[in-house]
């Protein structure tokens, strides 16, 4: 049991909404949007010469 | 009650039963986690390793030049063609066909470039059902090996316009 | 839309202070919502009986048509209005606070009424044969765009209202201490919410403008990776919204306490942090993305949000069992559910809703989330089973099942037909237990999704798939159409009480 007076820092995190708003954004479009658009900027364009 | 506010202090132990629960599904997730690349190495089946973009109109040149070299007949107004073992293999999607039909040998490794010279498409392959999505600007390269012989049809599980329930394709695999 | 900001009434079963301006946004966003799933139902029995081949109903042209419109109206239309409605509630209601700007709430509540209305229009008259996804290079009219865009700003809006209604509650400490759980939910929804609205914005502005020409070209494999960013993750506000719905639910049916918050609570933060990266097992069979991206975020980093479903499976049916216990429940091990409230339409809906969306949704999301098993299923039958199990079975029958509290409680409307609201839940659950495993069984002999007739008639070359297949999509359709009666009940318990439903007394404290 905590002591009176004295809440968990991971109370006060889940408690701040502006903060998860912030990672909840980050991760995906980090790890899904920008990685996957990088990927698909950097693949290597076939080069076709002549039939 | 969950609609209103907590105590004070709420950041508490799980219990014994909780603790266990989570326990068992982390470890389930865990387990879950391990099979996703494992599949990469022991599996003998992914989806296309080699990443190659190529133009639309590129892709239909080549694909083109194939059809001709290859060519061995035409069944309903569809070229049927019969590449060498082990050659390079291009089937096109297009609205509303899979050009061309293929005739394969059992056994033999093919490299196949899959793509779409219009919109998306799906490569289905039936009675198999193996499912890749086909998009116009990406080769989708597949190292297939037919291991039984037969006939196979290949039909069109991505919406491409009107007739898109008409696109059906053939492979005849022979001994 | 004229009340007084800060006139309110006093909730004689809850004790929340109810104002005015919030009721009205309330009510028609709810109004508004069932309206919509009228629309998508209606789609969705033309849709099942031309996917029906003994029956064949629509032309290809018209079933496309019809096929692009029902996930429109029954997918993002019924659901975010529905939301929006829960959104508000969550942050008005039960925190005792006037809502932020009502005035823009009612702005945003007309942009998105606007767009659909677009939308709907474009598709009906035949300049949006796309179907939901619109995959470039298919081209739909720059007005079907525009609806789209219009609509996101509208719920963007909303979930701004939300955030700013959560601020006013704290600078006059209408609450005290955390948001209680069910609004903490609620936030992550609106944060889930607002990663999909803008991935919708970054793809559809652009898309608009292509439609019109300034744009020329736009990559369509980059739009499908953009497009599920904002496609899948509107399907994570439908499970985060549910799970806050469920444990509503639980509060009005048995008057349950979450057993632990902290638990709860860290299963929320989960899907804030990773739910959203499954969008990626729509890119599962797709060329060129590298394995490591997918494996990446298809396992939502080691599978951290499917943690947090299996958190709220035990959490939720936990404080169902405490709750009753309590009251005296306690013979055997099974007394506080054979006593539970089954004759309350609540209740069935919360039990059926967490059943069909664990075991029949959830449990095939991750199966066909692996790359490999995805060959099996990629745009087949299974992957429509999996989302019905989800979207249908989980989130749409979980708001029914708080609608039939909506009524009396914020509307003060007796419910009408309560003897035909209570068996709703159990035919519409039944009804959508036999149509998804149905249609998974014949997504796994290749059924494909979004097609005009599986018996090739028109073909070139002839195919034809073994009568299994033939025999499950028939019976995918009788369970679809038990689903769609329950579905009409609900429309019409609902619609009647709204409307004609006895007006209730200001201290009439009565929940059925």
């Amino acid at each position: 049991m905590k002591e009176e007076g004295k809440i968990s820092g991971w109370q006060l995190l889940f408690d701040d909404i502006s903060m998860l708003f912030f990672l909840g954004i980050v991760i995906p479009t980090v790890f899904y949007i920008v990685w996957g658009l990088m990927e698909y900027a950097n693949a290597p364009t076939a080069v076709i010469t002549g039939p | 009650m969950a609609i209103t506010s907590p105590e004070t202090y709420w950041w508490k132990p799980a219990d014994k039963e909780e603790r266990l629960w989570i326990t068992i599904a982390i470890v389930w997730c865990l387990i879950l986690f391990t099979m996703m690349p494992l599949w990469h190495i022991v599996g003998g089946q992914n989806p296309s390793l080699e990443p190659l973009k190529i133009r639309p109109t590129d892709y239909q040149k080549v694909s083109d030049a194939f059809i001709e070299k290859y060519k061995i007949g035409e069944e309903a107004g569809i070229p049927v063609v019969k590449p060498p073992d082990g050659a390079d293999v291009y089937l096109r999607g297009q609205m509303w066909n899979w050009i061309p039909i293929l005739e394969l040998k059992k056994g033999v490794n093919y490299k196949f470039h899959i793509s779409s010279v219009d919109l998306m498409h799906g490569f289905s392959l039936m009675p198999l059902v193996m499912n890749f999505q086909i998009v116009p600007g990406q080769d989708n390269i597949l190292n297939l090996t037919p291991t039984s012989s037969g006939t196979f049809h290949i039909i069109c599980n991505e919406f491409c316009g009107i007739n898109h329930h008409t696109m059906v394709g053939k492979i005849i695999v022979k001994d | 839309m004229a009340a007084n900001a800060l006139e309110f009434r006093t909730c004689p079963i809850t004790g929340k202070k109810v104002y005015a301006t919030t009721q009205n946004l309330i009510w028609i966003n709810a109004v508004t919502s069932v309206v919509f799933l009228l629309v998508g139902g209606l789609a969705a029995l033309l849709v099942l009986l031309t996917r029906w081949p003994a029956v064949h109903l629509l032309s290809a042209d018209l079933f496309y048509r019809i096929l692009t419109l029902h996930p429109i109206a029954a997918l993002v239309a019924w659901i975010i209005f529905f939301e929006v409605a829960g959104l508000y509630f969550g942050c008005s209601v039960l925190l005792n606070s006037r809502i932020a700007a009502p005035k823009v709430a009612w702005l945003a509540y007309f942009l998105m009424l606007i767009g659909a209305a677009i939308v709907a229009v474009q598709i009906l008259i035949g300049n949006a044969d796309v179907m939901f996804t619109s995959y470039i290079p298919l081209q739909a009219s720059p007005l079907y765009y525009l609806g789209v865009i219009l609509f996101a700003v509208g719920a963007l809006t909303a979930c701004g209202i939300f955030f700013g209604t959560l601020a006013i509650a704290k600078a006059e400490k209408t609450y005290e201490g955390s948001l209680p759980l069910v609004t903490f939910g609620l936030s992550a929804a609106a944060i889930i919410a607002v990663f999909t609205l803008a991935s919708g914005a970054i793809i559809y502005i652009p898309t608009f403008l292509w439609s019109i020409g300034i744009i020329k070209n736009i990559d369509p494999a980059m739009y499908r990776l953009i497009f599920w960013a904002f496609g899948h993750s509107s399907q994570q506000i439908n499970v985060t919204a549910m799970v806050s719905v469920w444990y509503l639910l639980a509060v009005l049916t048995v008057g349950a306490k979450p057993v632990n918050e902290k638990i709860c609570r860290s299963a929320f933060v989960l899907y804030i942090l990773f739910i959203n990266m499954a969008s990626e097992h729509h890119l599962l069979t797709d060329p060129t993305l590298s394995p490591a991206h997918k494996i990446a975020n298809t396992s939502y980093f080691i599978y951290m949000a499917a943690l947090a479903s299996m958190i709220h499976a035990l959490a939720i049916p936990m404080t169902v069992e405490v709750a009753q216990r309590k009251k005296g429940y306690t013979k055997g091990a099974f007394e506080w559910l054979t006593k539970a409230p089954w004759g309350e339409p609540g209740f069935p809906a919360l039990i059926l809703s967490l059943l069909i969306f664990g075991f029949i949704g959830g449990i095939t999301g991750i199966v066909n989330g692996t790359e490999q098993l995805s060959i099996k299923s990629h745009n087949t039958w299974a992957m429509t089973g999996h989302f019905h199990g989800t979207v249908v079975g989980g989130t749409t029958l979980a708001f029914m099942g708080l609608t039939y509290y909506v009524i009396p409680l914020i509307f003060r409307r007796e419910l009408i037909g309560k003897k035909l609201a209570t068996l709703q839940p159990y035919i519409y659950g039944i009804g959508l237990i036999i149509f998804t495993l149905s249609m998974i069984a014949s997504g796994t002999l290749g059924v494909p999704r979004r097609h005009w007739d599986i018996t090739f008639a028109d073909s070139i070359i002839p195919f034809s798939f073994d009568p299994t297949a033939i025999l499950f999509v028939t019976l995918t359709a009788l369970g679809g159409l038990l689903a769609i009666i329950g579905g009409a009940i609900f429309v019409g318990v609902a619609v009647l009480s709204v409307f004609f439903g006895r007006k209730m007394a200001p201290s009439e404290a009565k929940l059925l």
